[in-house]
């Protein structure tokens, strides 16, 4: 119980998926606006342990940032020189 | 019977592409549609936007947004047509259905989907406000350099998420 307490305190509060949270979001390659959200500065997939995209959705955000890599909708990396 | 899916085609025309292009370039999609009974649903102009990395050169691509309905051999013709048009810089299909007879498809349906799965290019979020004004304010000339466009370092991105507690 006090290694529970312990962790719960250490970890915070545990992330919900947005998607999940929020039926309505559709995970698609042309909205570039919403998969920014995922990636970080480098233009890198950001890892669900960090995110707390679920399992599935991550899978489907993987493949929607890749395609959006594929039509130039999104960066495949940033440097910042350009 | 022929079988058909649904697709989606995202290409991206040579900056300087023109409506002259425009319509040469629909006529001819749907000259390898129709001629294996597939069927346009949906073409949309997103316009001349900002590529996130330069293919070919270019900086600036044209969009268009094409839905249709077509057997997978008039896919990979219509891919064969892209692929030696000069002016499509890159293209990319998506498949949203599963096959079927062609005479299956709810028509009107099918076109709702994809309409509703097409971004507005009046969508201020999704196709940059800020990036348009930018480039009405400097680089208003038709050529291609996107001289005046760069992009900041780190401008318009949200702040990281970070994940501080799992770095604890």
């Amino acid at each position: 119980m006090r290694t529970d307490t312990a962790r719960r305190r250490r970890f915070g509060r545990r992330k919900v998926c947005p998607f999940c949270a929020d039926k309505s979001l559709y995970i698609d390659y042309k909205t570039p606006s919403m998969l920014k959200r995922f990636i970080s500065e480098r233009g890198r997939i950001v890892p669900r342990r960090i995110s707390g995209v679920c399992a599935q959705h991550q899978r489907q955000l993987q493949m929607a940032v890749k395609r959006a890599r594929m039509v130039a909708l999104m960066p495949y990396s940033t440097t910042g020189i350009d | 019977m022929i079988m058909a899916r649904l697709y989606e085609t995202i290409l991206i025309a040579k900056p300087d592409f023109d409506q002259e292009g425009f319509e040469k370039l629909h006529n001819r999609l749907l000259k390898t549609i129709g001629d294996e009974g597939g069927l346009e649903l949906k073409l949309v102009d997103w316009g001349r936007r900002r590529l996130a990395y330069p293919i070919d050169g270019h900086r600036k691509g044209n969009y268009f947004y094409f839905g249709f309905i077509a057997s997978p051999s008039c896919l990979t013709e219509m891919h064969r047509q892209l692929r030696l048009s000069a002016e499509i810089i890159r293209f990319q299909s998506v498949t949203l259905s599963s096959s079927k007879p062609i005479g299956h498809f709810d028509i009107e349906k099918e076109r709702e989907r994809v309409v509703a799965l097409t971004p507005d290019p009046q969508d201020e979020e999704e196709f940059g406000r800020r990036d348009r004004r930018r480039d009405r304010r400097r680089d208003d000339d038709d050529d291609d350099d996107d001289r005046g466009d760069r992009r900041d370092r780190n401008d318009d991105r949200p702040p990281r998420s970070r994940g501080d507690e799992e770095a604890a």
